[in-house]
C-alpha cells in the first residue's frame, strides 16, 4: 500500500501541471520549433520552398541594415537597463531602509503602480503633450532662456523612445531589488559597522553585494522587455527602427525564413544574456 | 587605573519610555563585564550605546580615556558578536573572518596569518571554505567570535551570544569563551538575560532593571549580599520573608514576619520600616540538621528534585514557600506530603531593605517578564 502510494502521488502531481504544460507546449515550444525549421527554408521573394539551407542566416550576418539594427536595439536596451537601475536602486533602498511600517511600504508600492493602470500605448502617447514642439518641456526651456526656440528633438526621436521605455520599465527593476533587499537581515549592517566598515563600505559589501540577485532579475526583465518592445519605437521613436520592426517588415514582405532566422538569433542572444546575468549576479542565492 | 570603557550618566529614550536612565559604569582593561537583567531592562540598549549603534540622549562614553560619544561605530576600538551571529551569507567562513581586517587595510599576508590564528582559537580551521549556511549554530557562533576577535579589538561586545544555542552547547561554548578571554586578554562586555552565564563568566556583573542599575559587583557580592529583593530573586535561588522592623536595639533589628520574629544586625533601619529577611536555599537546614538551627519552622514537603550531588526541597510553611538545597541524595522516608522541620542560622540571614532600586515593587512580574 505504502509503496504503491508514492508513484501514484507523483502521477497526480504531474496531472496538476498538465494544463499549464499543455499550454506551454502548444503555444511556446511548438511555435519555437516551427520558427526554427522555417528559418532554414529557402526564401523565393514571394514565399519559400521546402529546401533546407542557411541563406537567411548568411543574409543576417552580411546585411548591415539587419544586424546593425539588432546592435542598435541591444545598445538602446542597455541604456534603458542602466538608467532603470540608476533610478530604481535609490527607490528600493529608500523603501527598504527608510520606510519602517509595512503599511507605508504598501501605500508607496501601490502609488508606483498607478501609472500601470493605464494601457501601455496610452501611457506612451500621453508623453506627447509634454515633449511636443508646443509641449511643456519646450515651453519651460524657452521660458527659462535655455533654448532660443522650441526644439523638435524631444518627440518622435531616440530621446523620446528611451524616456518612455525607462518610465515604463523602471518598476520592473524596483520590484525585484526591493524584494531581495528586504530579505537582508539588518543586523548584517551593524555587524559590518562593528567590524570597522564605513557607511560606504557597508553599503558596497553588504547592501549592494547581497542585492545582486535582485539586480540580476531586474536587469533581465528590463533588458528583455526593451529588446522585445515593438510599439514604443513605432509610436514615439520617430525614425528609430527596432529589431522587432525588422522582423515584422520581413513578415509583411513574405520573407518568413529571414523573419524566422532573426527571431532565432534574437532568442539565442536573449538566452545568453539571461544566463550570463544570472551567473554573474549569483542568482542561486535567491533560492537558498 | 586605565579603563576600557567609562560610561557617564547615559540616558536613552525611545518615545516615552526611558530605556536607559542615567547609567554610569566603568570597565577595567581585560575585565569580563556582564550586564544582566530581564527583557526590556535596558541591557541591550546599553550595549548598543557603547557600540555606537545608537546615540545617547545625554551622557558620555569614554574608551581608554578618550571621548567616543560622538564617534561612529566603525571608528570605535571594538567589535561585536550578535545573538543571531550575523555572519555574511555571501562570504565563506574565511572571508567573514577576513572582513574586519580588509576594512582596516591589513596586507594580504598579515590577513592570512591573522585569520588562521582566529580560526584556530575557535577550532574552526577546517571549515574555512564553507559558507555560513553549511554550519551548525554552534559553529556559526564560533566563526562570529573569530571574526570579532581577529581585528584585536580593545573591547569585545557580546549580545546574548549563546541565546540561540541548546543548553549543553551553551555550557561548552561558555567554557571556551572563558578560555578565549584568558588567552587574548581582551575586555569583554557581555549581555545576557541568563544569570547562570553571568555568574560563571563575569568578573563584574551589572544587574539592570527598568533602565537603571540595580546592583553592580562581583558574582560573590551579588550572590551573598543582594541589595534588593529584585537582585536576590534574579541572581540564584532564594528564600525571602517580608516583614517589618518592630524595634532596633543596639544595632540589632527585630523583624516581625508571619513566620515569627528574626534578629538581624543592621544599623540603618528604623522601627516601622518595611524589610525582607533573606537567605539562600543552601543555608537552610532540614530534618535532623535543623535541630541546632537558630530558627525552626514546621512545614510540609511540596516537591523534591535531585541532581544526585545535591537535592532541592520545596516546603510549604504556613503557606510560605521555602527552599532548601542539601548535599547528597534525598533523605530516606521523606517524600511529597511529608511533615518536616526546616531551620536557618543567624549567620546565614541578610536583611534587605528595598524591593527594587527602580522603586517598582512588583518584582515577580518583572523577573518572569510578564
Amino acid at each position: 500500500m505504502g509503496e504503491a502510494a508514492a508513484p501514484q502521488r507523483l502521477v497526480s502531481s504531474y496531472l496538476l501541471l498538465a494544463p499549464m504544460l499543455g499550454v506551454i507546449i502548444a503555444f511556446l515550444i511548438v511555435p519555437l520549433i516551427m520558427v526554427g525549421i522555417v528559418s532554414l527554408y529557402r526564401p523565393t521573394g514571394t514565399g519559400y520552398v521546402l529546401e533546407l539551407n542557411l541563406s537567411s542566416y548568411v543574409r543576417f550576418f552580411t546585411d548591415p541594415n539587419i544586424y546593425g539594427i539588432l546592435l542598435s536595439t541591444l545598445a538602446n536596451s542597455a541604456i534603458v537597463t542602466v538608467m532603470a537601475f540608476i533610478l530604481a536602486y535609490p527607490v528600493a533602498y529608500f523603501l527598504t531602509m527608510k520606510i519602517r511600517t509595512f503599511r507605508a511600504k504598501t501605500i508607496l508600492l501601490i502609488a508606483m503602480l498607478i501609472p500601470f493602470w493605464i494601457d501601455f500605448t496610452t501611457r506612451a502617447l500621453s508623453w506627447i503633450p509634454w515633449l511636443g514642439i508646443q509641449g511643456i518641456l519646450n515651453q519651460v526651456l524657452t521660458g527659462l532662456g535655455i533654448l532660443r526656440e522650441p526644439s523638435p528633438i524631444f518627440l518622435f526621436s531616440p530621446f523620446a523612445m528611451l524616456l518612455v521605455m525607462i518610465q515604463g520599465y523602471t518598476l520592473f527593476m524596483i520590484a525585484p531589488i526591493f524584494i531581495v533587499m528586504s530579505k537582508i537581515d539588518p543586523t548584517l549592517y551593524e555587524a559590518a559597522k562593528a567590524l570597522g566598515a564605513s557607511p560606504l563600505k557597508t553599503f558596497y559589501h553588504i547592501n549592494l553585494k547581497l542585492t545582486m540577485p535582485g539586480i540580476g532579475v531586474g536587469t533581465v526583465f528590463v533588458f528583455l522587455s526593451s529588446v522585445a518592445d515593438f510599439a514604443t519605437p513605432r509610436l514615439i521613436g520617430g525614425l528609430v527602427t527596432s529589431i522587432g520592426q525588422v522582423i515584422r517588415d520581413q513578415v509583411v514582405f513574405l520573407n518568413l525564413p529571414l523573419a524566422s532566422a532573426i527571431s532565432v538569433i534574437l532568442t539565442l542572444i536573449a538566452l545568453a544574456i539571461v544566463m550570463t546575468v544570472f551567473k554573474l549576479m549569483n542568482i542561486r542565492q535567491v533560492f537558498e | 587605573m586605565s579603563y576600557s570603557v567609562e560610561a557617564e550618566n547615559l540616558i536613552k529614550r525611545f518615545g516615552k519610555t526611558v530605556a536607559v536612565n542615567n547609567v554610569s559604569f566603568k570597565i577595567r582593561k581585560g575585565e569580563f563585564f556582564c550586564i544582566i537583567g530581564p527583557s526590556g531592562c535596558g541591557k541591550t540598549t546599553t550595549l548598543r550605546l557603547v557600540a555606537g549603534l545608537i546615540k545617547p540622549d545625554s551622557g558620555k562614553i569614554y574608551m581608554n580615556g578618550v571621548d567616543y560619544t560622538n564617534i561612529p561605530t566603525h571608528k570605535r576600538p571594538l567589535s561585536m558578536v550578535f545573538q543571531t551571529w550575523a555572519l555574511f551569507p555571501h562570504m565563506t567562513v574565511y572571508e567573514n573572518v577576513e572582513f574586519g581586517l580588509r576594512m582596516r587595510n591589513v596586507s594580504e599576508a598579515d590577513r592570512k596569518e591573522a585569520v588562521k590564528w582566529a580560526l584556530g582559537l575557535v577550532k574552526m580551521e577546517e571549515f574555512a571554505n564553507r559558507k555560513p549556511r553549511e554550519l551548525s549554530g554552534g559553529q556559526q557562533q564560533r566563526v562570529a567570535i573569530a571574526r570579532a576577535l581577529v581585528v584585536r579589538p580593545e573591547i569585545l561586545l557580546l549580545d546574548e551570544p549563546l541565546g540561540n544555542l541548546d543548553f549543553k552547547l551553551q555550557l561548552r561554548l561558555q567554557e571556551e569563551l572563558k578560555q578565549i578571554h584568558r588567552v587574548t586578554g581582551v575586555t569583554f562586555l557581555y549581555v545576557t538575560h541568563d544569570q547562570r552565564q553571568a555568574m560563571a563568566l563575569g568578573d563584574t556583573i551589572m544587574v539592570m532593571n527598568m533602565g537603571i542599575i540595580e546592583q553592580m559587583g562581583s558574582p560573590i557580592e551579588l550572590y551573598s549580599s543582594p541589595s534588593s529583593v529584585f537582585v536576590a530573586r534574579f541572581v540564584g535561588e532564594s528564600n525571602i520573608l517580608e516583614g517589618s522592623v518592630k524595634a532596633v536595639e543596639g544595632g540589632t533589628a527585630i523583624v516581625e514576619t508571619h513566620l515569627g520574629d528574626f534578629q538581624l544586625q543592621d544599623k540603618n533601619v528604623r522601627a516601622g520600616d518595611r524589610v525582607w529577611v533573606f537567605w539562600r536555599p543552601e543555608d537552610t537546614y532540614i530534618g535532623r540538621d535543623a535541630m541546632d538551627a537558630d530558627y525552626r519552622f514546621n512545614g510540609e514537603v511540596l516537591d523534591i528534585t535531585t541532581a544526585g550531588s545535591v537535592t532541592n526541597y520545596k516546603v510549604s510553611v504556613g503557606g510560605q514557600l521555602l527552599k532548601a538545597t542539601v548535599k547528597g541524595l534525598p533523605m530516606d522516608g521523606v517524600e511529597s506530603g511529608s511533615k518536616i522541620t526546616l531551620g536557618c542560622k543567624k549567620s546565614g540571614l541578610k536583611l534587605i531593605t528595598k524591593a527594587s532600586s527602580s522603586g517598582l515593587a512588583d518584582v515577580e512580574r518583572i523577573i518572569l517578564g510578564e
